[in-house]
């Protein structure tokens, strides 16, 4: 098992390792110069050519990111003397458009996201696994076909469209949330209840549209496992139906789910794009929007990019040692 | 003696075993099959038999070249095909047909039964005398299927009937042998004996060569001309039908042919069974010396060490044992 | 004779499907006595498996009918695993009777080691830890012949091979000393060397658990080897019923004899034309009036009138302890039987 681990971690880094090489090579091909950026109406060839300078990037691309992945372990130094700047470790870079390092920014808008996933993450997987379980047990009858529909109108709902219905007819039709506050941070520490209304629109919103397409694969799952040998093996030992949901069936059903869910929670870590753009959230989704749309600013595109990326990896190596641990067919093959 | 339709000699398959994910490495060499030598004559029945593993479907594939043989060679009609691309099989391959053991699985269900019997014609831009239709009928009447039922789809038809289907679909490019894969063994009982009698007699009528793969002795030993019995990727033994079958020299075809059971009740409470002890060793990781060494009860030190040569004790019968039960 | 260990009276078990009534096992009666094996034999779809299943309370309740009674005569008295509430039934699964099944690869759990499968079973009726039922596992598998128990408790279903499985399947079944024990087809997915020793295995096991044992399975051959008595089924139906060297030496059944007459035999030479029954067996759905064989039986020409084709036989009585569902006489049935031709019957 130890063996195993340590394998798949050195894979995970190895693969990191090549996706921030990917996205290095990406931004260099871009047809924007950064350093043009920097100074927008002010600039001339002088000026640019400084700033070049001062960002490091007037070295080959490869050279900026041996810079860059070094900076991510030690910290890093932009310019000298009195212009000089410090972005200490995990330093992912400097943004000229915020003046502010980019480990800072992302400080800021992380913890959004993160709020924002991780409640939404608990909302959807009880919701989802219980109407699945409870699916799938009365296949066919009344509360089966309930779930059915909601799994249509949850699939075929998107976000952009659920996330305005619930913002103007639940949360400001009867005034649960100010639109003044919007977006303002409220600290879970010590403002809980603010915390708590700030997020719990937006949890819904995006618990809707994943509950659906996990109620439908539990649903799915528990019934085709319901029809496997062994679990006609462990009705014929004489256990109860509950006991085979609970003990048998449930285990073998839900395994797949760990898959399915580290990956959707990874995704969503890299930030929400359309759900915090409705209920003003500025997490990671917004900040890398706004870099994109209005501001390029580069270095805060690629810190995104690379975390978005790095999540996925991450949860892919978490998920494969859950794996490992449930599915003993994995541990020792 | 009429001459070989088909002539293996020291035919390998070996299949590598990786360790899986982004750098997967070869772990080891599965010996699916390892060194098998075997003739099939014009008109002739070779059964190969042997039990789970020990290589026998393999063997018939790899005599189609539907896998790439790793050593040895194949001789088709005295001609060596063991080198010859997918292209240069082709005229070949009309020649050569499989019948499969799941009649669920080898037809295609959004099919037709006349499509999937012309297929062949198709694929070998073949324009059979007297027009497809009527080829594709003259097929099914031969399989004893109704020739009015050619627009039917597979799932129509009984696993027995799909099974004629298969063959009609062999047949059809006038093969000159077929390798059939388990034919019956997914058949009810009075449904195989129909199948049996129906290879038998195409056999008669068309004069082909069946290597008839199985692991049902009974069967095998009703339809074979001559028996091949393998394990662990060896031929342990071959010899006539009659002789195997009354005389097995090997103590691995002996203690198949034992654990055989026969619907009889009253033989069977006389009888006196050779159990084996324990499983088959894994093809990735075989037994030195001989591979049977493990579950022999005849095994001295010299299995163990000493792979036995194959050997031929008397006309037409060979061997592969230090320690050959006798006469 | 003894009381018999399981009554099995009038049994019906049909399935409502779309296209019409599944009649997959019609007025079933049998009975099996402890140390007694008794064969179930027929081909796929000939209702050899549903009957059981219904005795072990298997299937799914809200979807098939079920009708008829089936007593399991317990030293508490006896009980009717048809009509007694589920929870009843439950109860006596794994304790009075057990079960195992055709393909051991897929039976047991892939997620759990064998010694928590194992100990499951045996907790469920006995009062211990975990690691007594541990230790009671491992008993059990030193028993049916699995090397190194104590350690091999601890693995899981995809490190045995099939045979282990199969063995390991058979100590889960008798860990509670159940005095019923079905196999359905437990040797068919097995290679025949393997085969025997799973079929010896469960000779001893007979013997020292005093079981009846009902073994399901298509092959003649295994049926010769191991049973006393033995039912034959088809389309539903038991067709005939006797001991064992009566079915294979005085069939008195055109399709057992047809059966019997089709299987080619290690022992005897080849060359010969099988004898062949021709066409296949009928759907369950709407079965024809008469006799479900007639349209395959040879000899239906020889019953006076159209009376195969009007009137279902009855199983009825033919000989001592042999009854078989035909129109023919005994007289005209032992003509027909070409077991003579067989040349090894008594």
């Amino acid at each position: 098992m130890l063996k195993y681990v340590t394998k798949r971690l050195a894979y995970t880094l190895i693969v990191l390792v090549l996706v921030s090489l990917t996205v290095f090579i990406i931004f260099n091909f871009l047809p924007i110069d950064p350093a043009r950026l920097t100074c927008g109406k002010s600039c001339f060839p002088a000026l640019i050519e400084a700033n070049r300078h001062r960002l490091g990037l007037d070295v080959p691309w490869w050279e900026q990111w041996i810079r860059f992945m070094h900076g991510l372990v030690a910290g890093r130094n932009y310019a000298e003397g009195s212009a000089a700047l410090h972005c200490g470790a995990p330093s992912f870079g400097y943004s000229f458009n915020q003046h502010s390092c980019v480990t800072t920014i992302i400080g800021q808008a992380f913890p959004v996201t993160f709020g924002l996933a991780i409640g939404s993450f608990f909302l959807w997987i009880v919701l989802g696994v219980t109407l699945g379980v409870v699916a799938a047990r009365f296949k066919g009858r009344l509360a089966d076909r309930l779930a059915t529909a909601f799994v249509l109108i949850g699939t075929s709902l998107p976000t952009f469209i659920s996330g305005i219905l619930i913002l103007l007819f639940v949360a400001l039709k009867f005034n649960l949330l100010n639109p003044i506050e919007m977006g303002m941070w409220h600290s879970p520490f010590t403002d809980p209840f603010g915390y708590f209304k700030e997020f719990i629109f937006p949890c819904i919103t995006l618990a809707l549209a994943y509950a659906a397409s996990y109620t439908r694969f539990t649903r799915s799952n528990v019934i085709e496992t319901s029809s496997e040998d062994f679990i006609r093996t462990a009705k014929a030992k004489g256990l109860s139906n509950k006991v085979i949901l609970r003990k048998h069936t449930l285990r073998a059903a839900l395994s797949p789910i760990i898959t399915i869910a580290g990956l959707d929670f990874a995704g969503l870590l890299g930030g929400a794009i359309i759900t915090e753009g409705i209920f003003n959230l500025p997490g990671l989704g917004r900040l890398s929007l706004k870099a994109v749309l209005i501001d390029y600013d580069l270095p805060v595109i690629l810190a995104t990019t690379l975390l978005a990326a790095a999540f996925v990896v991450v949860a892919n190596l978490l998920v494969d040692i859950a794996y490992a641990y449930i599915d003993p067919r994995v541990r020792v093959g | 003696m009429s001459e070989s339709v088909l002539k293996l000699e020291g035919l390998k398959k070996h299949f590598p075993t990786t360790t899986g994910g982004v750098f997967s490495r070869v772990k080891g060499v599965v010996k699916a099959v390892d060194g098998v030598d075997l003739e099939v004559a014009r008109g002739e029945t070779v059964g190969l038999v042997g039990e789970s593993g020990c290589g026998k479907t393999t063997v018939g594939r790899t005599v189609l070249k539907l896998y790439e043989p790793t050593d040895g060679k194949i001789f088709f009609e005295g001609e060596d095909i063991t080198k010859l691309s997918r292209h240069e099989m082709k005229p070949l391959r009309s020649q050569m047909q499989m019948i499969f053991q799941d009649p669920f699985a080898s037809l295609n269900p959004r099919h037709t039964v006349g499509a999937i019997v012309s297929a062949s014609f198709d694929i070998h831009g073949i324009k059979p005398e007297g027009g497809v239709k009527k080829s594709v009928q003259d097929l099914l009447e031969r399989v004893g299927l109704n020739p009015e039922h050619i627009n039917r789809f597979p799932h129509e038809f009984s696993g027995g009937q799909r099974q004629r289907i298969g063959i009609a679909r062999a047949l059809a490019l006038k093969p000159k042998l077929i390798v059939a894969d388990e034919p019956v063994s997914a058949l009810d009982v009075s449904i195989q004996a129909q199948v049996v009698n129906l290879l038998d007699d195409l056999q008669q009528e068309l004069g082909l060569a069946y290597l008839f793969v199985a692991h049902d002795l009974s069967v095998v030993q009703h339809i074979s001309d001559r028996v091949v019995v393998m394990y662990l990727g060896k031929v342990m033994e071959m010899a006539n039908t009659t002789e195997l079958f009354a005389n097995p020299r090997h103590p691995y075809t002996k203690a198949l042919l034992s654990a055989v059971p026969i619907p009889d009740p009253e033989i069977e409470r006389k009888r006196e069974r050779i159990i084996l002890q324990g499983d088959l060793p894994s093809p990735v990781n075989p037994p030195a010396g001989c591979v049977f060494n493990t579950r022999c009860w005849k095994v001295q030190d010299r299995c163990r060490v000493e792979v036995p040569q194959v050997l031929e004790i008397s006309p037409k019968h060979t061997l592969a044992c230090h320690f050959p039960e006798g006469n | 004779m003894t009381t018999p260990f399981l009554e099995v009276k009038n049994l019906n078990v049909s399935f409502p499907t779309e296209d019409g009534e599944v009649m997959a096992s019609q007025d079933i009666s049998f009975n099996v006595a402890l140390g007694e094996t008794l064969a179930i034999v027929g081909e796929s779809g000939s209702g050899k498996s549903v009957s059981n299943l219904a005795v072990m309370g298997l299937h799914n309740r809200a979807r098939t009918n079920i009708s008829g009674e089936a007593w399991l005569n317990l030293a508490s008295g006896p009980v009717d695993v048809i009509s007694a509430p589920e929870e009843t039934v439950r109860r006596l699964r794994g304790k009075s009777m057990a079960m195992i099944f055709q393909d051991p690869m897929s039976a047991l759990h892939p997620y759990y080691s064998i010694g928590d499968q194992l100990s499951e079973a045996w907790r469920l009726y006995n009062e211990g830890s975990k690691s007594d039922g541990i230790k009671r596992a491992a008993q059990m598998l030193d028993l049916v012949g699995i090397p190194d128990a104590a350690r091999r408790v601890q693995e899981y279903p995809h490190q045995f091979s099939g045979g282990m499985r199969q063995r390991v399947m058979i100590a889960m079944a008798l860990i509670n000393n159940p005095s019923l024990l079905i196999a359905d087809e437990p040797t068919t997915a097995l290679d025949v060397t393997v085969q025997s020793q799973i079929l010896q295995l469960l000779r001893d096991m007979q013997k020292e658990f005093n079981m009846a044992v009902i073994l399901i399975t298509h092959d003649l051959g295994v049926v010769a080897e191991v049973a006393d008595r033995v039912n034959v089924m088809y389309a539903g139906k038991i067709v005939e019923k006797a001991g064992i060297d009566s079915i294979y030496y005085n069939s008195l059944h055109p399709y057992t004899m047809g059966l019997l007459s089709s299987i080619p035999r290690v022992d005897q030479l080849g060359g010969h034309r099988l004898k062949t029954i021709p066409g296949q067996p009928p759907s369950l759905i709407g079965l024809p009036a008469g006799c479900s064989f007639r349209s395959r039986c040879e000899f239906a020409s020889n019953v006076t009138g159209n009376l195969c084709a009007t009137s279902a036989p009855l199983l009825e009585i033919k000989a001592p302890e042999h009854a078989s569902r035909c129109h023919l006489s005994v007289e005209q049935l032992n003509e027909f039987n070409p077991s003579d031709v067989r040349g090894t019957h008594k």
